[in-house]
Order: C-alpha cells, then sequence, then structure tokens
C-alpha cells in the first residue's frame, strides 16, 4: 500500500466516524454541539464582508460609547465604532492565529515524537527531556517571553503560542508509540523485513492520529485562549485589526464609566469559540478511550 | 408471616445495549429461623436475588417490579431512612469476595465502631470497641488484631470478619453471598461449621447464596433453584436431592463429582446459559435439555406444585 | 528504593531541567532578532548614551561571557538590572512576590474546595442532570478567559453593586505591618497573615474584602480541573465492592461518599494541586493585571509595557525556577505519601 492509499485509507475511515457521532449517547452530543458552534463563528467569520453593517474601523459611525440599541444592537465603543461590526469581523485574526499555531504544532510535534520515540536509546530520552522542561513552564509565561522578543504579528503570536504546546503533542504521540511499538503485529511487521519508515508510516501512524487530532482540538482552545491572554498583556496585534481580544483588554479602560457592552460581547465570543472547539475534544476523548461506565 | 416475602420480583438492568432481566419473576419466602440454599450457575440472578432483599442492586440495575417484604416493612417503597436503618441492622450481609470488600484504609476495629455508631449513635467508641471484640472473639480472632489492616489478615480470618460485621448487630436475617468461593477447601468447611453453629446458637434466618450444591446439602433446609433469573425448582433439601424434578436440578446434581462412586464419568450439561439480552422463546432451558419437547419451545412454564416440590417445567404437567 | 534514594534521584534529575530551562530563556532573550537596547532606547538617547547603557548593563560582552555571566549570576541571586532605572530585578521582585504567593493561595484552596465538591456531588448522580451540569460547568470554567471573568465580576459587584473593589491590594494606610515587639518585626509579606499578627480585624477584613474577586476569580477558572478528577476517580472508587460492602451495613450516603469514596481518591488530587502550579502562575500573571494587584504578574506586564527586557528576562527566569521547585517538592512529597512510587 502507498503512501497516498494509507492517507486515503485514514480521511475514508474519519468520515463515517463522524456520522456515527450522534450515536455514542452523550459524548457524540458534545462533539456535534461543539462542531456546531465552531461552525458557526468560522462561517460568520468568513462571511464578514458581507454580514457586517457598518466598517468596523470607521471612527464614529455611532455615538461615543452608546448602550446596545436598535441601530446598534451590541453598542459602540469609545470611538464610536460599532460593536456588531467589530464582533462579525473580530474572530479573522484570533482564528487565523490559532490555525497557525496547531499547524506548526502539528508538523513539527508528530514528527518529531514520532521518529525520536520509535527510535529510543539517548534520542528518545534527550528529546524527552527538552521537551519536559518546556512542558514545565508555565505556558503564558514562555509565549510572553517569545512574542516580547519578537514583537507583534500574526505569525509571531502563532509561533509564541506554537513553541508552548509543541509539547503536548510530543508527549501523546510518544506515549501511543511506545505502548504500539511492542505490540505483536508491529514485532511481526518487522521480523517479515518491513522497514522502520513503512513500519512508522503503515502501522504507528495511523493509531496514533485518532489521539493526535483530539489533543488538536483541545489545543486549539487553549491556542485562543493563550491568543487572548497574550493580547491583554500587550503582545498582540497592532490597532488597527478589529480583534476580540483586543476589544476585552481596550475595553478595561472604558469600565469604570459602566459600558458593560464594550466587553461582554467580544468575551462572550472568544468563550463561545474556545468552549466549541473543547466540547469537540471532549466529545472526541470520550469516543477514543470510551470509560467502561455501564 | 414469613421474615421474608419476595413476590414476583423483576429486577432489570438498562444498558446500552439492551434491557436484561436478571430477575424474572421470582417469588420465594422465608421463614422465621430456617436456612434456604439460593443455587445456580454464575449469572443466573441469585447475587442480584440477594441484593434486592435490601435494595442494593448496582446501578445500571433497577428493580422494575413486584414486592419485597421483610418482616412487613415494604423494601422496595420505604424512604432511604427506613432501609438504611435496615441494613447492617435487621439484615446483615456477607459478601463473596472479602478482599475487595473491606475498606482499604481503615483498620478492622474502625469498620465495626462505623457501623455501630451509625446505627446507634449514643454508643461510645469504648462500647462499640467492646461489642465489636466481644463478636470477634467468638469467630476466633484475636482483641489485638482489631487495630491490623485488612490486606494484614488472610482470605479465611477476612471472610470471619465479615461475618463478625454481618453480626455485630444481632440481626433477624443473614444473607451470605458466595461466602466461601475465594476460600481454599479446608477453609471453607470452616466457615460452613462456624455458620452452621451461628445460626443455631442465635437463632438466625439464613439465605445461603452458593454455586456449591455441597453447601446446600449440608445446612440448607429448603433449597431453591434459579436458572436465567426464573425459579426452576423450590424444596425441602432431602426431597430435591432424592427426587430432583426439573431437567436442571437433575443435571446440577449429576455433575457434582461423587467421590464414593469408582469410575465415574463426569457429565455435564451442554451448552451454555441464555443471553439474556435475547432469550429464547418458552422455557428458558429448553434448548440444553435433554428431554425437551414442542410445548417447551413456545410455552413458558410456571412454578406449581408437584407432590412437595414447585417446578417450573412442562414435563411434571405431563406425568 | 528508599525514599532518600528517590530524593536523591530527582533532585538530580532536576539541574539538566533547569539548566534546559535557564538556557532556553537565555536563548530567547538574546539570540532572537532585533536587540533589545535599541528598542528600549529607541527614542531617548544618542548612540553614544546607548553604548554606555549597553555596557551598564553587561550587554555588550560577548554571548558566551554573558551566558556564563548569567548563569554564575544566578547563583548568587542576581536576576539582572532593570533598564528603566538600572536597579536590582531581584529585588523588584522581591517585593512584589508575597502579593503573588497570597493570591497563589487563595486561590488554590477556592479552586480545589469547589472542584473536589463539585466533583464529588457529580460522582454521586451520575448520569442525571446534576451530573450533566456539573461536567458542562467544569469545561465552561475552563474556556472562559481568565480576564474576562474578572472583568464580569469587576462590573457586578464593583460598578454595579459597589460592593467589592475593583482593583488593588488595599486600601491606602490599610496595609498590616505584622508582629512589633519593641524593636523586633516580622512581617510575611501576606496581609492575611500580618493582619493577624497584628492583631487588627479591621486590617484583614479589609484585606479579604480585596483578595475575594481576584482569588475567586482565579480560583473558579482553575476548579475545572479539580472538578473533572474528581468525578472520575470518584465514580471509579464508588463501584468498587467495599463501598457497596459498606453501605449493606446501613453507612449513609454521606459517610460512604467522605469516607471510603473520597479518601482513596485524595491522593491525585494532591498531584493534580502541584501540577496546576504553572497553570495557577499564568492565570495570575491575566489576573493581577485585570485587578491591578500588584504581584509578579503586574510587575511582569509592566515591564512589558515599557519594554524593559532584562527585567522581563528576570521575571521569567524567576518564573521558571519556580514552578521547577515546586514540582520537585510536588513530587518528593508524593513519593513521600505513596510508597508504591518509589518501586
Amino acid at each position: 500500500m502507498t503512501d497516498t492509499q494509507t492517507r486515503g485509507r485514514i480521511v475514508v475511515q474519519l468520515i463515517p466516524g463522524l456520522a456515527s457521532l450522534r450515536k455514542r449517547g452523550l459524548a457524540g452530543w458534545f462533539a456535534v454541539i461543539g462542531l456546531a458552534m465552531v461552525f458557526v463563528v468560522v462561517l460568520m467569520t468568513a462571511t464578514a464582508p458581507w454580514i457586517s453593517p457598518h466598517d468596523p474601523n470607521e471612527i464614529g459611525t455611532g455615538p461615543v460609547l452608546g448602550p446596545p440599541s436598535l441601530s446598534f444592537p451590541l453598542g459602540t465603543n469609545h470611538l464610536g465604532q460599532d460593536m456588531l461590526s467589530r464582533l462579525i469581523w473580530g474572530g479573522s485574526t484570533m482564528l487565523q492565529v490559532a490555525a497557525l499555531s496547531v499547524l506548526v504544532c502539528f508538523i513539527v510535534g508528530v514528527p518529531v515524537g514520532l521518529l525520536t520515540s520509535y527510535a529510543g536509546g539517548l534520542v528518545d530520552r534527550s528529546a524527552s527531556l527538552a521537551m519536559d522542561s518546556i512542558y514545565a513552564f508555565p505556558g503564558l509565561v514562555l509565549a510572553i517571553a517569545i512574542a516580547a522578543m519578537l514583537g507583534p504579528g500574526v505569525v509571531n503570536m502563532s509561533l509564541s503560542i506554537a513553541v508552548v504546546y509543541v509539547p503536548s503533542y510530543y508527549r501523546i504521540v510518544r506515549s501511543q508509540v511506545l505502548s504500539i511499538k511492542e505490540l505483536p503485529y508491529v514485532e511481526a511487521a518487522r521480523t517479515l523485513g518491513a522497514s522502520g519508515r513503512s513500519t512508522l508510516l503503515r502501522y504507528i501512524l495511523p493509531n496514533v492520529l485518532p489521539s493526535v487530532v483530539a489533543v488538536a482540538t483541545v489545543n486549539f482552545a487553549d491556542a485562543i485562549l493563550t491568543a487572548a491572554g497574550l493580547t491583554f498583556v500587550g503582545l498582540g496585534l497592532p490597532i488597527s485589526t478589529p480583534d476580540w481580544g483586543w476589544d476585552l483588554t481596550y475595553g478595561r479602560r472604558l469600565l469604570p464609566s459602566g459600558a458593560w457592552w464594550v466587553i461582554t460581547f467580544p468575551g462572550l465570543m472568544i468563550v463561545i469559540l474556545a468552549l466549541g472547539f473543547a466540547f469537540v475534544g471532549e466529545g472526541l476523548s470520550e469516543l477514543l478511550n470510551p470509560k467502561l461506565e455501564q | 408471616m414469613p421474615l421474608l416475602d419476595i413476590q414476583s420480583l423483576v429486577v432489570e438492568y438498562h444498558t446500552l445495549k439492551a434491557v436484561v432481566r436478571a430477575v424474572d419473576r421470582v417469588s420465594l419466602s422465608v421463614e422465621k429461623g430456617e436456612t434456604l440454599g439460593l443455587v445456580g450457575e454464575s449469572g443466573c440472578g441469585k447475587s442480584t436475588l440477594g441484593l434486592s432483599a435490601i435494595r442494593l442492586v448496582p446501578s445500571p440495575g433497577r428493580i422494575t417490579n413486584g414486592r419485597v417484604s421483610l418482616d412487613g416493612t415494604d423494601v422496595i417503597n420505604c424512604s432511604d431512612e427506613v432501609i438504611r436503618q435496615i441494613r447492617g441492622k435487621r439484615v446483615g450481609y456477607i459478601f463473596q469476595d472479602p478482599m475487595t470488600s473491606l475498606n482499604p484504609v481503615k483498620n478492622i476495629s474502625a469498620h465495626f465502631v462505623e457501623m455501630i455508631q451509625t446505627h446507634e449513635p449514643k454508643a461510645s467508641s469504648e462500647d462499640a470497641l467492646k461489642r465489636s471484640q466481644d463478636v470477634l472473639k467468638r469467630l476466633g480472632i484475636l482483641p489485638e488484631r482489631l487495630r491490623d489492616f485488612p490486606h494484614q489478615f488472610s482470605g479465611g480470618m477476612r471472610q470471619r470478619v465479615m461475618i463478625g460485621l454481618a453480626l455485630a448487630l444481632n440481626p433477624d436475617l443473614l444473607i451470605a453471598d458466595e461466602p466461601t468461593t475465594s476460600l481454599d477447601v479446608i477453609v471453607e468447611a470452616q466457615i460452613v461449621e462456624l455458620l452452621k453453629e451461628l445460626k443455631e446458637s442465635l437463632g438466625l434466618t439464613l439465605i445461603l447464596i452458593t454455586h456449591n450444591i455441597g453447601i446446600v446439602a449440608e445446612t440448607a433446609d429448603r433449597v431453591v433453584v434459579m436458572y436465567a433469573g426464573r425459579v426452576a425448582e423450590l424444596a425441602d433439601t432431602d426431597t430435591l436431592f432424592e427426587k430432583p424434578r426439573h431437567p436442571y436440578t437433575q443435571a446440577l446434581l449429576n455433575s457434582v463429582p461423587n467421590i464414593t462412586k469408582k469410575d465415574q464419568v463426569l457429565s455435564w450439561i451442554p451448552g451454555a446459559p441464555p443471553d439474556l439480552a435475547e432469550p429464547p422463546l418458552g422455557c428458558l432451558y429448553h434448548p440444553r435439555c435433554p428431554f425437551v419437547f414442542d410445548r417447551c419451545k413456545r410455552e413458558e412454564p410456571l412454578l406449581t406444585q408437584h407432590n412437595s416440590s414447585m417446578v417450573a417445567c412442562h414435563l411434571c404437567d405431563k406425568r | 528504593m528508599t525514599l532518600r534514594s528517590y530524593v536523591i534521584g530527582r533532585i538530580l534529575l532536576t539541574i539538566p531541567m533547569i539548566l534546559l530551562l535557564l538556557t532556553l530563556v537565555f536563548i530567547i532573550v538574546r539570540i532572537l532578532p532585533g536587540d533589545p537596547v535599541l528598542v528600549h532606547f529607541e527614542k531617548k538617547a544618542t548612540p553614544a548614551m546607548i553604548e554606555e547603557f549597553r555596557h551598564q548593563l553587561g550587554l555588550d560582552k560577548p554571548l558566551e561571557q554573558q551566558y556564563g555571566d548569567y548563569l554564575l549570576g544566578l547563583l548568587r541571586g542576581d536576576l539582572g538590572k532593570s533598564m528603566a532605572d538600572f536597579s536590582s530585578v531581584g529585588q523588584q521582585i522581591f517585593t512584589a512576590f508575597p502579593a503573588t504567593l497570597e493570591l497563589s493561595i487563595f486561590s488554590m484552596i477556592i479552586a480545589v474546595l469547589l472542584g473536589v465538591f463539585l466533583g464529588a456531588r457529580a460522582s454521586r448522580s451520575y448520569n442525571s442532570v446534576e451530573d450533566h451540569s456539573i461536567r458542562v460547568f467544569g469545561i465552561v470554567s475552563y474556556a472562559i478567559p481568565v480576564f474576562f471573568l474578572g472583568m464580569v465580576f469587576q462590573l457586578i459587584f464593583g460598578i454595579g453593586l459597589h460592593i467589592l473593589p475593583t482593583g488593588g491590594r488595599i486600601s491606602p494606610g490599610m496595609e498590616p505591618h505584622g508582629l512589633a515587639l519593641g524593636d523586633f518585626r516580622f512581617s510575611t509579606g501576606l496581609y492575611t497573615v500580618d493582619s493577624v499578627l497584628e492583631g487588627d480585624p479591621s486590617k484583614l477584613f479589609a484585606t479579604l474584602r480585596y483578595l475575594l474577586l481576584p482569588s475567586l476569580t482565579l480560583g473558579i477558572v482553575l476548579s475545572g480541573i479539580f472538578v473533572r478528577l474528581t468525578r472520575s476517580n470518584m465514580l471509579e472508587t464508588l463501584r468498587l465492592d467495599f463501598v457497596t460492602a459498606a453501605r449493606a451495613r446501613g453507612l449513609s450516603e454521606r459517610a460512604v461518599l467522605y469516607g471510603y469514596a473520597l479518601r482513596n481518591a485524595f491522593l491525585p488530587i494532591l498531584t493534580m494541586m502541584g501540577l496546576q502550579f504553572a497553570a495557577l502562575l499564568a492565570g495570575a500573571i491575566l489576573t493581577e493585571t485585570t485587578f491591578s494587584w500588584p504581584g509578579l504578574g503586574r510587575y511582569l506586564v509592566d515591564r512589558i509595557a515599557f519594554r524593559d527586557y532584562t527585567a522581563i528576562q528576570g521575571a521569567i527566569v524567576f518564573f521558571g525556577l519556580l514552578v521547577a521547585l515546586v514540582s520537585l517538592v510536588v513530587d518528593i512529597l508524593y513519593a513521600y505519601l505513596d510508597p508504591r512510587i518509589r518501586l
């Protein structure tokens, strides 16, 4: 079986897997609801140019710090910008940052995990030690450190976040590899002359992927929260882009005047997005490791 | 009035795949002072039946029908508080595996004192301790050992501790669920002797749940044979062993090796107990019964009186 | 393996990890693109002055020497000099630390109490509405950005209802001074403890008023993981035979829950507390910023705003060392409590 065929197999198996999600009781519900939440947010962000009533960056669209009203359902901020428009546009950067960081984590964490833990010995031990050191470090602090040095921007933020979470991917891959490596059928394949590379690809990778996907979904939620955190701490993006994190951060200064709408809606959106991914992750991990709760 | 009266009890387990009837319309009663043996293969529902008597069927199991009456009290519908008071005080329960039935982080005296003080809040710790020492002395456990933890006892000793716990508050009824299954033969004999002696001296009513017919023969006054959640036969011990009427009972008795018979060909029952998620029609035993005929496959046999036994078998109706 | 050999082994393992950590921070700060000195002093100084500053901060030496100085300095407790006023970063951290410590302790207490209580209740009423709601709470509390929750609390209790302060650690003049006997002074820096030592209930009350919202915020966000852990441990334990046997003896559900199930599930909770310490610190940074709490977190954020890179480095190193130390202590404690681990 060629590599393409293996990859095709994996994808084909994922789809009916998704369809059977509903049947699996509560876990299925979690996953489905989570997916729906994420989908709605992504859809809203993608169609922003068409559905946004006003230009989110235009100053003076409405009154300064106007409460929610008919013309401005979510109110306006200190610059008179329409909060609803800012809400619709605001998820874009966060989604980009999170997606990019998950991608980087995947590209770095999975191969490193596969190769070093399959190789074993000193290579495995040193990689494990390095990853544990990063893992032990408080996530946000590390992200702050890197972001502070790299400067603002979507790519820099993604990289900062990616470094923090690579160890999570590495660890799950490693634990799976270690347990599968010793299984009889893998040994059998090796005795029959399968090379290391093909053993990895054909036997170990397909078994590792489901768990990695579960980690990736929760990781998405973490990435979103960390991105918001970075913004809050002042290491986010240039001010011009409408961003929920930024609205939350700046909104803090507006709180004493009682303008609750400036932070509530952006905050809720972040919660919904992060929650959506968290639900999916929760559902997925329960589907993968059904607990003997019967 | 019987001490324990069970009427048409139904206990179901609701799993994702199916509803399984672990106990299917079982009726029996236990008179004060008698010993009732409850026999059957693993999975026949006898343990579930025992637990139902104190409403401890573990979820996802549920009592869905029938009545259980303990000396007049409705066990199924009474309040949580009432059933809690019954457990331990009016009914003592001995579990199968004493290793996993004792709390590993508490020592033996803690087990006793806690139970005594739960039921008698005014009892002092010293008093409770003294009482537990007395109980355990009767069972052959020295007072110094009360401070030890469960894992420091041997299997037989642990079972004695369990018996002590079950008897500490002088219950009227003692239910012993496979009390000797996890013990070796010699210890088993000791425990059986112990149970007999306690029954005599304390005037206990005993329900002995086991798959070992031998013990039942020695200790029980009456025997109930269960199969796949239903009662197959119910009779006095002597009658049951001399004239077993249900084919299942006969097969059971035949499969016990007889040490006196030489050149004995061991017999066994072909087939396996039915999958209760999809039970067969008619008599549940018919797939394995050597005497099966047409009616058995269609109609469920009801428990009816034949001479001095109660049997659920179409064969007996025929005669 | 004895406890002693385990401890020694564990400590030995920590050393390379700490070294790696320090090196990592050094790499991040010194080697990543951009000249921190230039950025910091950008518009404020002439090139000549910048060179002088660079020299004062020790940043003009070759990299290897800087690395060596950095490590040696740490052994002496020197965390560098701030770019703002060339004062000792270590000193500033030392001043800010007790506030963070106090916030962390209270937050962790709230997180564990709330988490364990809810987790136990959920396990008791398995698969019920209560169980599901608690599980959802566990996930939601994790998904809420801690600063958003903090702001919501500020809005409701501070600005809306006016019953709690929205920021700061104490009102001016109410700082507890701790024990004072003649010339002997003793204070822990923890206002709750100090106000008790001083014997002034009004100060204690004031301290708690300011402490309530920040620690509640951080505590709630952290509790989610404890809810989940307690629930799954309890579910497992509640299924065990000795629990059924205990019920058969007529013990009340409460006695069964706390005396049997919870006691056996406790140890993993203890470990989790240690593991959550890193998350606690991260959350503290955001919480302190939200509530203007004068701790390490706010110090770090302030330094970021001022682009004070040496101070940022010092603070991050401190965080890393703190986490490494705490996990070492937790591991040793766990090995002490559960002999099976050492084998």
